[in-house]
């Protein structure tokens, strides 16, 4: 099982289900993981101020759902309430909890090829936690084999996913406040500079006085350099510039942190990028040969 | 409420590819074999039927077209047999190159997509049954 943290919500996975469609969206948003074959789980999410009647919810979603599923009943699993019924050749289950400490409605879909699996739901829906921020101010996000950190006023900028290429930008309230963490597979194919190079070029113009901090190299090849952030224009604000990179000796993937960090955020400039994302090689499923 | 089951309405929507077997083209023949393990490949063109007669003489059609796969293409090109399903070839691409599934299977299926169109390659949709 792959622990998953998005929007505040945390929830253990098993490790062959992938992430294959996500929102941005703080009030409402959709994760839809998928085994090989099909979609299996979804984590519905919706801000609201307080806990909303269940009782009259499910009534509602039920005479909702007759119309399109067979044999619908109530069911609860791990103190949560949730509907069952068979929709064409599949199970589908849905349960919904309000985590009250994030003031959010969890709605967990799970969808079976053939029998409703009881046991795999309880694991699942007992890993549903709401994550807050830290003591630190920082919020954790733990999604795409990255674990990520970000002080809590940030706001999920970007977020692109492609084969071995992932990338999720944070931006903060003030310019140029921004934090970037990438992850990059099938390394031998493309990377032929050693890993400090690479992290010199994608620095940019933009970054100056570029220096290399102590404390890299190591199995996993880190390296780090820090400098100062001066967009090109007279009104852009300036800030630090703080960059990481490694190759996880664990999965081969090369991991790399940009923090831009402005005057008026200091405080949370980190030490170091790396302080600040940390590798998950267990999210990386490799399927066997011979078991297609 | 309508928009909740809109994702799970659709699963396995690249069931049925996985499912495919790809035939490598018969006409098509290697040209070049690089060190590095990229392939030249040539494919017959099939003349419009316009280009017979008088403009056949004015313009020269090639009778080839030429295909270059990279060393990552030519891996996927050669493991299309006609034997191994789109899953298979997918699962060992995402072997070799230390990949999970689907993003091993969105790389070969994007691929073979181009590759198809190139007409290299033919697609058996679910010869199994």
């Amino acid at each position: 099982m792959v622990e998953w943290v998005w929007r505040q919500i945390g929830v253990e996975l098993p490790a062959e289900w992938e992430c294959l469609q996500f929102a941005r969206d703080p009030e409402a948003g959709r994760c839809a993981f998928a085994d090989r074959h099909r979609y299996r789980f979804e984590l519905n999410w919706r801000k609201s101020p307080g806990e909303p009647d269940f009782g009259r919810m499910m009534k509602d979603y039920e005479g909702s759902l007759a119309k399109e599923w067979e044999g619908i009943r109530k069911v609860k699993c791990r103190g949560w309430p949730g509907l069952t019924g068979k929709r064409g050749g599949e199970v589908v289950s849905r349960f919904g909890k309000y985590l009250e400490e994030i003031g959010v409605l969890v709605e967990a879909v799970f969808i079976d090829a053939g029998e409703r699996d009881d046991r795999l739901e309880a694991k699942i829906l007992a890993s549903v936690r709401a994550v807050p921020p830290e003591a630190n101010g920082m919020q954790l996000w733990r999604a795409f084999g990255m674990e990520m950190r970000v002080p809590r006023t940030f706001e999920l900028g970007e977020c692109v996913v492609e084969p071995a290429r992932v990338g999720m930008r944070f931006d903060g309230p003030r310019s140029p406040d921004r934090w970037i963490f990438r992850r990059y597979g099938m390394v031998k194919t493309w990377l032929k500079t050693p890993v400090r190079e690479w992290l010199v070029s994608q620095a940019g113009e933009l970054a100056r006085n570029v220096k290399f901090k102590p404390g890299g190299g190591g199995a996993a090849q880190l390296e780090r350099i820090e400098g100062e952030w001066r967009p090109k224009g007279l009104l852009l604000r300036r800030g630090a510039y703080a960059a990481a990179a490694w190759k996880s000796p664990e999965d081969g993937r090369l991991y790399h942190a940009i923090c831009i960090t402005g005057r008026k955020s200091s405080r949370f400039h980190p030490a170091a990028a790396d302080a600040v994302m940390t590798a998950c090689p267990e999210f990386l499923c490799i399927p066997a040969e011979g078991d297609a | 409420m309508s928009r909740r089951a809109q994702t799970a309405a659709a699963p396995g929507a690249w069931d049925d590819m996985l499912k495919a077997v790809l035939i490598p083209n018969r006409a098509a023949r290697v040209v070049r074999e690089e060190p590095d393990g990229s392939l030249t490949l040539a494919v017959p063109t099939r003349k419009p039927s316009f280009f017979r007669g008088l403009i056949n003489w004015l313009v020269r059609v090639p009778q080839e077209r030429l295909t270059v796969l990279d060393p990552l293409g030519a891996g996927i090109w050669k493991s299309c047999d006609g034997k191994r399903s789109v899953e298979e070839i997918a699962v060992r691409f995402a072997t070799f190159h230390h990949l999970s599934f689907h993003e091993s299977r969105v790389s070969v299926t994007g691929y073979v997509t181009s590759l198809l169109r190139r007409g290299v390659l033919a697609v058996a949709v679910n010869p199994r049954g």
